[in-house]
């Protein structure tokens, strides 16, 4: 236990030193917007000479009649139906592979595992053109109808940690349910899935980060500044002819960040036990 | 009993999915199907803040007038604008009335068959008396019009007063050579700035000069035959490097866009662009304290006739698709030629092309506004009228641009020399466009 | 040993049909997989026989696409070299901080919930598109990272407007974000039984040979699951270098990853037929890879 200590002083050091290094990019952006923008470059200053809250303002003001809140509210709306699809169709789909005895039931979970190798950009054009005839360019429908369909993004994933938390379900609540009298579904709705709301925000949680970052299916799929997310809007503020006013778009950065750092802060228990069960043999 | 609740649970599912799914709508707009309900149409455009604002109080103004006629604005940035366009064309779903950028994609598009043509409505809905054939013709091709240019514009030479005070150096001239251009060049670049934002890796400003050289990129059977031209803007690019006149390479790659760039930044004391965009600069660098504007013609603009560096530009065109082509015609026509129209867009898109509206506006005009005007004066005065030898490129404009950028700066970094990558520019561009044909 | 069947499966007792109604529940992602994944596939390779273009009628061209990007485009080749770099560059990378970091917390037995969250954070937003412009903003000639360094370096390198250091720079956000990674390690040493290390300690061994001798053959199977997963994502990478340049590809190219290629040849040459081919061509070098590190996990791997 003698090197354990020793190990502690010298490596919280560098731990420490290395957190920091972690972390600076995010708080330099956020001491950054709050800096007048002639002053985020150049000048050898870590703090602001005053603080720009116009920044902000700018940030979240209408260009051109649509505002940061626009895309923000559309990125909600987007991330309601899609974690809502996510859950039902990833915890119904584990469910049945954890309990429900089918035809073909290992080849169909052989290839569950497999499709997790699948590079999803070999299904980038044929989704384009398949959607492109269904009509759905320009809507949510992209993302959320395979939501639906547990194909999403991360939706094998989703599927193969519902799987796993639900197989640790002792059996015996199913079996006394099943003498009661109830079929499969009443099984799944009225003892497993209340048993698995860990397991099921985890899913909320990653596929809500997870949604929020995809930028290029959002890219392709929507076209209608009206609808689009804040990724979009995001790449816009560096994208229009105008000039770039640094400090509003570090604002506009930090705005589009709140969510998600949020999110992750107040469950991160969530996040870091979910990731850490995929490393438990399977 | 049991079953029941399955069987009810499973239908508000369905039921949640299915109004789900239809909240989303597609991007077909159900609006303007109904008699009594006022006309909707789209209207796209790309620009800046700028011309955000007027476009949209323009707009306004139009359906003040014309309250049967609701216009969906679509403002958006440059990027990307021209491929969502052709992916909205393929589906039959594009605006009412959209931007084009004529000079880039308009041959292209024609026979691709994706414009309409816009005739029908010369004389009746659109009027065109007040504006000048020339100009006029900037909107088709093949002898086919599908579209109103919307402003007179052409590449000039920006150029930053205050940073040619302090170095001490005369402020171009209209009849500079490139000789004096390069002077100057020396003179700034020995106080510590740079002279210019390098052009070398810019098609916009590759084209023109390839145009005053006397060449053309792409010629009328579609072969690339500006080996020379090229070779020589390459060349003269690296020496200008070479002198400190331009910044390094490795710089301009992290600031090569309109709205970054050095001269915007005050780092760099000229730069090429449309005539139109001064306006926005100007409005930048004063903000920034960092200077303010002056507009010249290009450098060997007096050596010999331009080709042609005036175009009647950002035609506003009609959807092939649109189900409501008179409306769209309406508000064309109103943009174009109302006084009113004029008064709100000023110079946003240039100079207008009505006469009635440039003449209503020239009495008052902001000091930047007018030095545009003049400068599109003398732009028509030395460049041809006739838009079909202008013909910047085929087989998409983008990719064109793409393959001159990333040999340019193939030859920044030092990996070619001027000669290889003006060789190897040609034959992928050449490939590009034998592939697309 | 846990069960996995139920005692009563009222559902076999049914007769005929009824018996299999178990793969209603799988149903969604059997829909879901055929028609977003398994047939996109199968059109892929379809579409990549043709010439597809928004601006005119299909044409049957068997192979000539792959003929096209095989011997007649550099940037094919170009991208080939640059998306292969950045997966060397990232992923070994990732994985060995991942190691160490979560070898050094797993040490501590206290207060490591703090390091855990400032580790991980960055895999959360790291992928987004606020983080890429934070990123060009940081290593700007006249950034934070330059003036940082000044004291160091006395010239200003262009990190991302330098050719020779770009692609290593966007290397560095996603190495930035090994957080992910190291979690999933920090879980597995934890499943190490301590005695092992007691017994070595006790046998005279030193840190280097616990590690390499106890600690690595044990996460051997995660370092492997890891190894994988993120070469498969790695070879895709598209967002830092598209919102970083603009859509462009960096210096000369330099960041011309292979992802950014197929999007350019599909949505701004529209040429959905050479995209496909190059998509194809993406999925078989990662098969291929997949299948080496397949083969390397037999000899390596040690399922304890």
């Amino acid at each position: 236990m003698d090197s354990a200590t020793r190990f502690n002083k010298y490596h919280h050091i560098y731990l420490t030193l290395i957190g920091v290094i972690m972390v600076y990019p995010i708080l330099w952006m956020v001491i950054a917007s709050l800096t007048p923008s002639h002053e985020i470059f150049l000048t050898g200053r870590f703090l602001p000479s005053t603080i720009q809250w116009s920044n902000y303002t700018e940030a979240l003001s209408a260009k051109a009649n649509y505002s940061l809140l626009d895309f923000l509210l559309n990125t909600f709306i987007l991330e309601f139906f899609v974690i809502s699809g996510t859950i039902i169709s990833t915890s119904l789909v584990g469910f049945g592979f954890a309990r429900v005895p089918f035809p073909f039931k290992k080849i169909l979970f052989t290839i569950l595992i497999g499709s997790l190798l699948l590079p999803q950009t070999i299904t980038l054009i044929p989704r384009y053109i398949l959607f492109s005839k269904l009509k759905w360019i320009n809507s949510y429908l992209p993302f959320v109808i395979p939501s639906f369909l547990a194909s999403g993004i991360g939706g094998t994933f989703f599927i193969f940690l519902v799987n796993q938390f639900i197989r640790s379900i002792p059996l015996e609540l199913d079996d006394s349910a099943m003498i009661d009298g109830c079929s499969r579904f009443q099984i799944y709705l009225k003892i497993i899935l209340p048993l698995s709301k860990t397991v099921l925000i985890t899913v909320a949680l990653f596929s809500f980060i997870w949604t929020w970052d995809d930028f290029q299916n959002q890219l392709i799929f929507i076209n209608d500044v009206a609808k689009f997310t804040i990724s979009l809007g995001l790449r816009m503020t560096i994208d229009t002819t105008e000039l770039m006013s640094w400090g509003p778009i570090l604002a506009a950065c930090s705005i589009a960040l709140l969510p998600s750092l949020s999110v992750f802060l107040m469950a991160q228990k969530y996040f870091v036990e979910g990731i850490a069960t995929t490393g438990i043999k399977r | 009993m049991k079953k029941n609740n399955s069987v009810r649970i499973g239908l508000i599912l369905i039921a949640l999915f299915i109004s789900s799914v239809s909240a989303f709508g597609t991007g077909v707009d159900e609006a303007a199907d109904d008699q009594s309900k006022p006309v909707q149409i789209r209207f796209a455009w790309w620009g800046s803040e700028g011309r955000h604002d007027a476009t949209l109080a323009a707009v306004d103004r139009f359906m003040e007038k014309y309250p049967s006629i609701v216009v969906k604005t679509e403002p958006q940035g440059w990027g990307g604008f021209h491929d969502k366009l052709a992916t909205q064309i393929s589906t039959g779903n594009e605006p009412d009335v959209f931007q084009f950028a004529n000079d880039k994609y308009m041959a292209d598009y024609a026979e691709a068959g994706m414009l309409y043509d816009i005739s029908d409505f010369i004389g009746s809905i659109i009027d065109t008396d007040s504006i000048d054939k020339g100009t006029l013709g900037w909107g088709s091709f093949n002898g086919t019009l599908y579209g109103i240019p919307t402003g007179m514009n052409g590449q000039t030479l920006l150029y930053n007063k205050k940073i040619f005070d302090e170095a001490g150096a005369a402020y171009p001239e209209d009849s500079w050579t490139w000789d004096d251009y390069e002077a100057a060049g020396i003179k700034i670049a020995a106080t510590g700035k740079y002279a210019a934002v390098d052009f070398s890796t810019q098609l916009d400003y590759v084209s023109v000069l390839i145009y005053q050289m006397g060449g053309v990129i792409v010629d009328n059977n579609l072969q690339v035959v500006c080996l020379k031209e090229l070779t020589k803007i390459y060349e003269m690019a690296e020496r200008f490097r070479a002198e400190g006149i331009f910044p390094p390479m490795e710089e301009t790659v992290v600031h090569n866009t309109q709205q970054d760039n050095y001269f915007v930044l005050g780092e760099a004391a000229m730069k090429f662009d449309w005539a139109a965009t001064a306006p926005m600069f100007n409005t930048s660098l004063v903000d920034g304290n960092l200077g303010s504007i002056g507009i010249a013609m290009m450098p060997g603009s007096s050596e010999k006739p331009a080709s042609v560096t005036s175009l009647g530009s950002m035609p506003l065109l009609i959807g092939r698709n649109s189900e409501h082509k008179e409306e769209a015609a309406t508000l064309i026509n109103f943009l174009i030629n109302d006084p009113e129209a004029a008064a709100i867009l000023k110079t946003v898109r240039g100079v207008p092309v009505s006469s009635k509206a440039r003449t209503s506006l020239r009495s008052n005009l902001s000091e930047v506004d007018a030095m545009v005007f003049d400068a599109v004066d003398k732009l028509s005065a030395i460049s041809l009228p006739a838009p079909a030898k202008y013909r910047v490129t085929r087989g998409g404009a983008a990719n064109l641009g793409t393959i001159i950028q990333t040999e340019g700066e193939k030859v920044g970094f030092g990996q070619k020399t001027p000669a290889e990558a003006a060789a190897d520019a040609v034959e992928q561009m050449q490939s590009m466009i034998d592939k697309a044909n | 040993m846990t069960r996995t069947k139920m005692r009563t499966e009222p559902d076999l007792m049914k007769k005929g049909w009824k018996k299999h109604t178990g793969i209603l529940f799988v149903l969604p992602w059997l829909l879901g997989m055929t028609f977003f994944q398994l047939w996109p596939i199968v059109h892929s390779i379809i579409i990549s026989l043709f010439d597809y273009s928004i601006f005119r009628e299909k044409e049957f061209i068997g192979f000539g696409n792959f003929a096209e990007l095989l011997f007649d485009d550099d940037a094919f080749w170009q991208s080939i070299k640059v998306t292969l770099k950045f997966v060397f560059y990232t992923v070994p990378s990732r994985i060995i901080f991942a190691l160490l970091i979560a070898t050094i917390l797993n040490r501590s037995t206290k207060g490591i919930g703090i390091y855990r969250v400032i580790y991980y954070a960055p895999s959360l937003i790291g992928n987004s598109v606020a983080i890429a412009i934070i990123w060009k903003a940081i290593f700007d000639k006249n950034g934070i990272v330059n003036l940082l360094l000044s004291n160091i370096i006395h010239n200003k390198p262009l990190w991302l407007g330098n050719p020779k250091l770009a692609l290593p720079t966007i290397s560095l956000l996603l190495i930035w974000q090994f957080g992910s990674s190291m979690v999933i390690f920090l879980a597995g040493l934890k499943q190490i039984p301590k005695e092992q290390y007691e017994v070595a300690s006790l046998d005279g061994a030193g840190v280097l040979t616990k590690f390499f001798k106890i600690t690595i053959p044990h996460l051997s199977p995660l370092i492997f699951f890891n190894v994988l997963m993120q070469m498969i994502t790695i070879f895709q990478y598209f967002t830092g270098p598209f919102v970083i340049y603009n859509g462009q590809a960096g210096p000369a190219d330099s960041c011309l990853l292979l992802g950014i290629h197929i999007y350019r040849s599909a949505f701004n040459m529209f040429r959905l037929g050479y995209g496909s081919a190059l998509s194809i061509m993406l999925g078989l070098m990662v098969g291929l890879v997949t299948i080496f590190i397949f083969r390397v996990e037999k000899k390596t791997v040690f399922y304890g």
